[in-house]
């Protein structure tokens, strides 16, 4: 390598390293309102320039903390998305607002001291508490720095900060909620807040409203109760309101009616504290300012309490990767729309093949009471009898000595054995679950199979299982008179303990004209039921190898185009088709038993888009006719002017989605996915109406997708070209991670 | 005005319904319906003999199988046994039920591809695999199961020339107690032939062992029989894993269930001699229970079934001729049905039933069939009443091997015809005529 090549190698090295840096410091200035947009970012950074003196020490802040965060070695991801250094972007935006302009240099010294204790404290508080670090290490490197400043500056009241233009034209409480928004950078000002309040609805509208919301509860508790005209007390109020109400309305919990009340009721706890820190220290020379401390204090708090719940019901704690308010909803709202409550966790039915629910919740036997979130099942033959000849054997019972399966991966923690199986029609009361296994699953959720047959248990206690595991085998032990199996889920391993709420997953319901799969299902007495049984041919049918690349031809209204688009996996393990030019990306996983589609991000004309319609949710059942639903997100479907007053009303529960109903068959040798909305045209047709044909050589060969009257035909290159082969990035997760972004 | 033939009044002694140490005596009752339709209709609209198939007991045999599987497999695959039935529509029945196709020759082959059945849903079977035949299924991707040294060797070379790795299976001949072992077909388990030969397959790179494939006999009472394969099979497979890695994809278990029918060998009826397919898929699902794979890749579990899921669906509906006394005292039938269309009446005693109702004494009969050949005896003794000639009679479950094994001799074969499971019937088989005989003859041309 000659000299030049290696200058230029190492100057491109520079280069990247540049725009990584630039990239941080945007996405630090952009954490202060929850948000990773660049352009919120932007925003804020051109908010603190109105005063330049607050631009250079918070540029300044933030660099020295991301060099910092480098030379600790501090998590690289962390630190490019501006993790460690929002903290710091306070802490300087704080100095310039506390050191005179004409103080010595000691004074800036001290201030970078506070910006290395902050990153050293963000580090260490991400590392140390399960709750978030919020500004914590900000409150404590500016209380610091404020305590010492008295040694190397006299007199180091807050510099005052003139009001800003224009700030006559307002009425007083509009004057003051922008104000307050400005007093997030330490610059209480009109110009300051109004580009803050622009980067908050380039951010969220929900989030945006939630900060109108705190205010106004700030804002009216400081008029009517308090009667305060003190503009230090009513900016502190108005602000730590805001922050509140933000952070737990729309970024802790996910929007809706209550969350938006525990916001209402922690921004009034939050006033308290303000208010109460104010009236103890606030007159009081040298005292520290209350600052963001209340908001810290409120939502710590909030978030402790909320954490204490046995489930997480409404308001939900956000339990994934946080987006904007707006996307954290849509990904909650499609998740539990789609597959149940329940997160992560996907019960199976415990057997093989089409079993029969026999008692199910609040099922009037005995699933009542603490009990009453019980299935039983058995096996009914075509005349609805679950026995041949005269059912008098235990060996008439279909269901007997069958295999009882785990439900979902876990850890066997209690096997009970040796109860002796009934003869049919008798009970025996002593050990009234007679054989079971419980296995773990997740912190406080157990299953437990009950009424197995003696000594047909597989497991021993301690033993790891996944999903589909043999458990044992049916049978008719305990209280049971005709050979059953009962499953139930529980907070504890002890028998007999009371049922949490259940559903199973991914049941295919039979004795029905169209088999139909219920992507999550609580079964109901009679109902025919057996789990996905997978088609591996059919599951290789939606199979894109690792840098595949596949190129569609697109025809429609427009004319025809060329899209090309690859399969990737990200570090998370997380499956994804990103169209070449990386504007669109189509998060999938793919299972033995299904293909899902979990989001599409990026503009509205990418094939993906409409990939992501005809394929949302593809089972890879054995049976080759089988109909099921499916909810997609139903904003991209609205005008874009109409969209922002979506995100609004979405919190209050209005429809969020669009039901479309699929089926597939099989037509000669290629497998067919059709997909009608439920929603119609005037004319009668359906808003959406999809067809997908698949084949066992080619995969996916040709889709149409029709919206309104607009239709596309794709068609798929026969031949793609595979990119050039790369060592492929191994999953870490197992591939099987379905969090969002 | 006809006088009736003086019968002599014969003397016994009542006994409805007593008990021996077997079981009831049962009282034979009429079959006036087959599948809901009158048999009266189905002769006067399609003639005498007549084949007729139920397609809900099709429908029926085939789920009451799958499920019994299903539920004990995390896989299963059903491939229908062509050289049972191989009638298009009783295929397409079961195909439509999600079945592949098992052939054994390039007919059944082609049959089934002209059912639009894929290629690669046909596991290719029986000794019957020339060159010629390789070539033609081998690019469709058809699973071949070996039989032979001779035939891997010759498929190993057709593999590499083609440029293509077939998937193939081994075909496993192995003893299990109580049965005869059917040893002429594939490689000896307990000689350690067939793991020489997997072996071989897994060192010569040019194929893919996708399975082990076992037919242990026909008509197999004992479920316990199945385990014991089962056994064998799956410590085969723990075998090929264990020394070459090898997670197999399949696991075939062939067919033998009996249906219900009895054999001659057997005393009692076969309603109860048969096990449930619940017993076999029990005991197969006890002898598997050591296969050492990882969870999610249970290997499949093939079924090739043929009789026990098409025998009890067909019927045939024959004619009585004459009534004749034979020389032994022993009332004798003529019937228009032989062993030219009923060839597993060498092997079976047919359950037979008037189609009418009937009243007289039942004595021991013997039935004939209407071939001018002295071995054309469809049953040689059955207890059975006095019949009128024209009356109808209904042979049943004789829906296996017998319209694929009958012979067109002496006399044309007749319709086959089948009843949808909201009784409507068409003909699935046309009647032969003349010209289906001549179609293919040629008088050369120096006639």
């Amino acid at each position: 390598m000659d000299a030049s090549t290696a200058r230029g190698a190492g100057l491109a090295r520079w280069g990247v390293r540049l725009a990584t840096t630039a990239d941080a410091v945007v996405l630090t200035y952009a954490q202060l309102l929850f948000s990773r947009s660049r352009l919120v970012g932007a925003a804020l950074l051109l908010a603190t320039a109105v005063v330049p003196r607050f631009f250079v020490a918070g540029l300044g802040a933030v660099l020295l903390a991301i060099v910092l965060a480098r030379l600790l070695r501090l998590a690289p991801e962390a630190t490019d998305a501006g993790q460690h250094s929002y903290s710091a972007l306070l802490v300087g935006l704080g100095a310039a607002a506390v050191i005179s302009p004409s103080a010595s240099l000691g004074a800036w010294l001290l201030a970078g001291v506070a910006v290395l204790v902050s990153v050293v404290l963000t580090a260490s508080l991400r590392a140390a508490l399960t709750l978030p670090a919020l500004t914590l290490p900000f409150l404590a490197a500016f209380y610091l720095l404020v305590s010492a400043l008295g040694l190397v500056q006299a007199g180091h009241e807050a510099q005052s900060v003139a009001v800003g233009p224009l700030a006559q034209a307002l009425p007083e409480w509009a004057r003051l909620y922008v104000r307050a928004l400005g007093a997030l950078l330490f610059l209480p000002r009109v110009d300051a807040g109004a580009l803050v309040l622009v980067a908050l609805a380039l951010h969220s509208r929900i989030a945006l409203f939630l900060s109108g919301l705190g205010f106004a509860v700030a804002y009216a508790l400081a008029r009517s109760v308090l009667g305060t005209h003190d503009d230090a007390l009513l900016l502190g109020l108005a602000l730590n309101g805001m922050l509140v109400a933000t952070a737990l309305g729309g970024v802790w919990f996910v929007p809706s009616v209550r969350a938006y009340l525990v916001a209402v009721v922690a921004v009034l706890v939050c006033a308290l504290l303000e208010v109460a820190w104010f009236a103890r220290f606030g007159a009081r020379h040298g005292a520290l300012p209350a600052l963001i401390a209340p908001f810290n204090l409120t939502v710590l708090l909030a978030l402790h309490a909320a954490r204490q719940r046995l489930s997480n019901g409404a308001p939900h704690l956000v339990d994934f990767v946080p987006g904007t308010p707006e996307q954290n909803l849509a990904y909650f709202r499609g998740r539990t729309e789609r597959f149940g409550a329940m997160s992560g966790l996907r019960f199976a039915p415990p057997f093989r093949g089409r079993w029969a629910c026999s008692q199910g919740v609040s099922g009037g036997v005995t699933h009542e009471g603490a009990w009453r979130h019980a299935l039983d099942f058995e096996v009914l033959d075509d005349d609805g009898r679950a026995h041949r000849d005269s059912g008098a054997q235990l060996t008439d019972y279909y269901c007997y000595r069958l295999p009882v399966l785990a439900p979902a991966a876990g850890t066997v923690s209690r096997v009970v054995d040796g109860v002796k199986d009934n003869a049919v029609g008798e009970l025996e009361l002593e050990d009234n679950w007679g054989n079971a296994v419980i296995v773990y699953h997740a912190p406080g959720l157990y299953s437990c199979v009950a009424h197995l047959a003696p000594g047909t248990i597989a497991v021993r206690e301690g033993q790891h299982l996944a999903q589909g595991e043999l458990l044992g085998l049916c049978g008719n032990s305990g209280r049971s008179a005709t050979p059953h199996l009962h499953l139930q889920l529980q907070a504890t391993p002890r028998l007999g303990e009371a049922t949490l709420p259940i559903a199973l997953h991914d049941v295919v319901l039979c004795g029905v004209e169209t088999p139909r799969l219920q992507a999550v299902c609580v079964p109901k007495r009679g109902e025919q039921l057996r789990p996905i049984e997978p088609d591996l041919e059919r599951a290789a049918m939606l199979r894109f190898a690792y840098e595949r690349e596949l190129r569609f031809s697109l025809r429609g209204p427009r004319g025809v185009r060329i899209e090309t688009v690859v399969a990737d996996l990200d570090l998370l393990g997380r499956h994804s088709l990103r169209s070449s030019d990386r504007s669109a990306t189509l998060y999938y996983e793919p299972t033995a038993s299904a293909f899902t589609v979990h989001d599409v991000i990026g503009p509205d004309g990418s094939v993906l888009h409409l990939l992501r319609l005809a394929l949302s949710r593809v089972p890879f059942d054995v049976e080759d006719a089988l109909a099921w639903t499916d909810r997609l997100p139903l904003r991209e479907f609205l005008p874009v002017w109409l969209r922002p007053l979506f995100d609004l009303a979405s919190p209050f529960g209005a429809p969020a989605a669009l039901e479309m109903a699929y089926s597939a068959q099989r037509r000669g040798e290629a497998w067919v996915v059709e997909g009608r909305s439920r929603a119609l045209l005037r004319g009668g047709q359906p808003l959406v109406a999809t067809t997908a044909h698949l084949t066992a050589q080619a995969g996916l060969v040709r889709a149409q997708v029709r919206v309104r009257s607009r239709e596309t035909v794709i068609e798929v290159d026969p031949n793609p070209t595979r990119a050039a082969v790369r060592a492929p990035i191994p999953a870490l997760t197992g591939g099987t991670a379905h969090v969002q972004r | 005005m006809s006088t009736v033939a003086y019968e002599r009044p014969v003397l016994t002694r009542h006994q409805v319904g007593a008990m021996n140490k077997f079981s009831r005596v049962r009282a034979m009752e009429p079959q006036t319906h087959i599948a809901g339709v009158r048999v009266e209709e189905l002769v006067e609209k399609y003639g005498s003999p007549l084949f007729v198939f139920s397609q809900k007991t099709l429908v029926a045999r085939y789920r009451e199988l799958r499920d019994a599987f299903a539920r004990r497999f995390a896989r299963v695959r059903i491939a229908w046994s062509y050289k049972t039935n191989y009638l298009d529509a009783i295929c397409t029945t079961f195909h439509r039920e999600g079945a592949w196709a098992e052939v054994v020759s390039v007919f059944e082959w082609e049959k089934a591809r002209h059912l639009g059945i894929p290629g690669d849903h046909i596991h290719f079977n029986g000794p019957l695999k020339t060159e010629e035949v390789l070539r033609r299924v081998v690019p469709e991707g058809t699973i071949i199961h070996l039989d032979n040294f001779d035939e891997l060797a010759l498929l190993e070379r057709l593999a590499e020339e083609l440029g293509i790795k077939p998937k193939v299976a081994i075909r496993v001949n192995l003893a299990v107690e109580a049965i005869p072992a059917w040893s002429r077909f594939g490689f000896n388990y307990e000689s350690g032939q067939a793991r020489t030969a997997a072996a071989r397959i897994i060192a010569g790179g040019k194929l893919t062992l996708a399975g082990l494939h076992c037919h242990l006999g026909t008509c197999i009472l004992d479920p316990r029989a199945y385990r014991d394969q089962a056994a064998k099979l799956t410590a085969l497979a723990n075998d090929l894993r264990q020394a070459h890695g090898l997670v197999l994809s399949f696991l075939d278990i062939g067919g033998g269930f009996p249906s219900h029918s009895k054999l001659k060998a057997q005393y009692l009826p076969g309603e109860q001699t048969s096990p449930s397919f619940d017993r076999y898929a029990e005991a197969c699902a006890e002898g598997m229970a050591g296969l050492e794979y990882p969870p999610g890749q249970e290997p499949m579990i093939v079924l090739e079934t043929g009789r026990a899921l098409v025998d009890d669906a067909g019927s045939m509906v024959t004619t009585v001729i004459a009534n004749k006394r034979m020389p032994d005292g022993q009332r004798g039938l003529v019937i228009d049905a032989g062993v030219n269309l009923l060839f597993t009446s060498y092997w079976y005693e047919h359950d037979i039933v008037p189609a009418q109702p009937f009243g007289g004494l039942s004595e021991p009969t013997v039935m004939y069939g209407p071939l001018c050949m002295n071995i054309d005896v469809v049953r040689d003794t059955i207890a059975f009443p006095p019949m009128h000639v024209g009356d109808r009679l209904v042979v049943r479950n004789v829906g296996a091997y017998n319209v694929t094994q009958w012979m067109q001799f002496i006399t044309y074969r007749p319709a086959v015809v089948m009843v949808s499971a909201s009784g409507e019937h068409a003909i699935i088989r046309k009647a032969e005529t003349l010209e289906t005989v001549l179609g293919p003859e040629q008088v050369p041309p120096w006639f």
